[in-house]
């Protein structure tokens, strides 16, 4: 009877020393936590809701973001405005309601360069030295594969594929189709920002076609197989509301563009337009190169796909559109992903600075696209970390499109919108 | 032992808390920050207490209750993270 006590002491002892030294070791690596400085690099949909994921973890670390633009612009619903269901100032935000509730400060700056080995940023008016950085720079343009495209600087050609001035600019454009008008949408070779955004753009612009009236047409030239996203409901929609407006090539790449003479070549045709918008090839940002994030030759940056570590630097993360899909894994560039492994990086930046191994990756993706002013179509997923691939997966029968257009889906692409850019933005 | 096993229990909460929160953030992208919803069409998920939470989660994966993306959704997720889920969205205002 006095062993089993004397056994029992004896394990409560030890249990007790580890639980103590472990709650000890933990008020230290808290107070680590608590003297430490995420610096976030771009406050979009990944930028924010990291950002603001790392202020849930923890109250007293220093959080500031680096972002050129002074208002949010948001990407998605942005072709709402070119299909002229939408006004710019609808997808417009400020950030001073995030910055005030956050206790997150934003420099409005460009970020140059990154030094790895040294832990600091620097954008031309200052230095910041960080114990996590988190990038979620989003995409560059990348013209050069566009025959004669750096020597048209006529304001002609554009993309708006970065919600802004481009965007307010082609809205105004499609305002102005007559009839016997082209207007021609180029799609890039997959992977790009948004993949059925191209689609969805050509649908609302054919939609604003068919409202007015007007005899033009709308003609994309894929640079893809097929259509990258949400294919057969698309194609349906164009079958049966716009057989007569859009016209689907693809295989299409465009190889040159003679501004003068208003025509667009691929490898076997030549098509006239009057407004011509160029979705050019994306890479992740210069600065991911230029701070030896990206190997030479590739196009985006690797990361580890359980935390989005960067393969370069354990202390940098990069998330949204500029990680490479062959590390990660099959995941849309989308602005729903970017939020979710937004998510993902404030775990693993508080978890990593308290010593911890963070909780595994769950992410979601809903991404809804309207067909005309009043139908939507969707695919939605669920993504999870597999160990066995070291890679992000979707969860077996958890990814999928709505059956069908409907009017609900248009509906709730809206509450989508207002929805995430509150939890972002507030 | 009393003792420890309060702490024990203590830091397990603590844990699944943190761990419900990372698999209930990404929900709010359409459910709205703390599960309170902006628009009419997609519903609030706070407070709908825990078992009619669980329900209606199960019914979805099952296929008795219908939306076309929660049914997409529902699938991934284990019956022990639905709970969690649940545990999370009861308590948020």
């Amino acid at each position: 009877m006095i062993n089993k006590i004397r056994n029992i002491n004896r394990r409560s002892f030890i249990l007790g020393s580890s639980l103590a030294f472990s709650c000890v070791s933990k008020v230290l690596a808290n107070n680590i936590a608590n003297k430490a400085h995420i610096v976030v690099v771009g406050a979009g949909w990944g930028g924010l809701s990291a950002a603001k994921t790392a202020r849930l973890l923890n109250k007293e670390c220093k959080i500031t973001i680096i972002e050129k633009n002074k208002k949010f612009m948001s990407c998605p619903i942005s072709n709402w405005v070119i299909g002229q269901i939408k006004e710019i100032d609808d997808i417009s935000f400020k950030y001073d309601n995030f910055v005030k509730n956050n206790n997150i400060d934003i420099i409005f700056d460009e970020v140059i360069s990154i030094n790895l080995s040294k832990k600091y940023i620097a954008t031309s008016n200052t230095k910041l030295r960080y114990d996590k950085l988190i990038l979620s720079p989003g995409i560059q343009l990348d013209f050069s594969s566009i025959e004669g495209f750096s020597n048209i600087n006529d304001g002609s050609l554009f993309s708006a594929w970065e919600a802004g001035d481009e965007t307010k600019f082609l809205a105004k454009k499609i305002k102005q189709i007559q009839n016997g008008d082209n207007i021609i949408i180029t799609v890039p070779l997959s992977p790009y920002r948004c993949p059925p955004g191209p689609y969805e753009r050509a649908s609302l612009i054919a939609a604003y076609i068919r409202k007015r009236k007007i005899n033009a047409k709308v003609i994309v030239l894929d640079a893809n197989q097929k259509v990258v996203s949400k294919g057969s409901l698309f194609k349906k929609a164009w079958q049966d509301l716009y057989g007569d407006i859009i016209f689907y090539n693809k295989d299409s790449q465009v190889r040159s563009v003679d501004a003068k003479e208003k025509k667009i070549f691929t490898d076997f045709e030549e098509f006239d337009y009057k407004i011509a918008n160029i979705i050019p090839s994306q890479r992740a940002p210069d600065l991911l190169i230029n701070a030896g994030l990206i190997e030479k030759g590739r196009k985006w940056a690797p990361v580890n796909s359980y935390d989005f570590t960067s393969k370069f630097s354990e202390d940098i993360l990069v998330i949204g559109d500029s990680t490479d899909a062959s590390s990660v894994g099959s995941i849309p560039k989308s602005g729903y992903v970017a939020y979710s492994m937004g998510k993902v990086a404030g775990y693993a930046s508080y978890y990593h600075l308290i010593g911890r191994n963070p909780p595994s990756p769950s992410m979601i993706n809903t991404c809804y696209s309207l067909v005309s002013e009043k139908e939507g179509i969707s695919v939605s997923a669920v993504y999870k970390y597999n160990k066995e691939k070291n890679k992000i997966v979707s969860v077996k029968n958890a990814s999928g499109l709505s059956p069908k257009r409907s009017n609900i889906i248009a509906l709730n692409a809206w509450d989508w919108a207002q929805a995430i850019w509150k939890d972002m933005l507030t | 032992m009393t003792l420890v096993k309060f702490i024990v229990i203590a830091f397990m909460f603590l844990l699944s808390t943190l761990n419900a929160n990372n698999l209930a953030l990404p929900c709010a992208g359409c459910h709205g920050s703390n599960g309170v919803s902006t628009g009419e069409t997609i519903p609030s998920i706070n407070n709908l207490g825990r078992k009619y939470f669980i329900e209606a989660f199960k019914e979805y994966k099952n296929g008795t209750r219908n939306n076309y993306i929660m049914k997409i959704i529902s699938n991934g997720y284990s019956d022990e993270q639905i709970k969690l889920l649940a545990d999370y969205y009861d308590k948020q205002n």
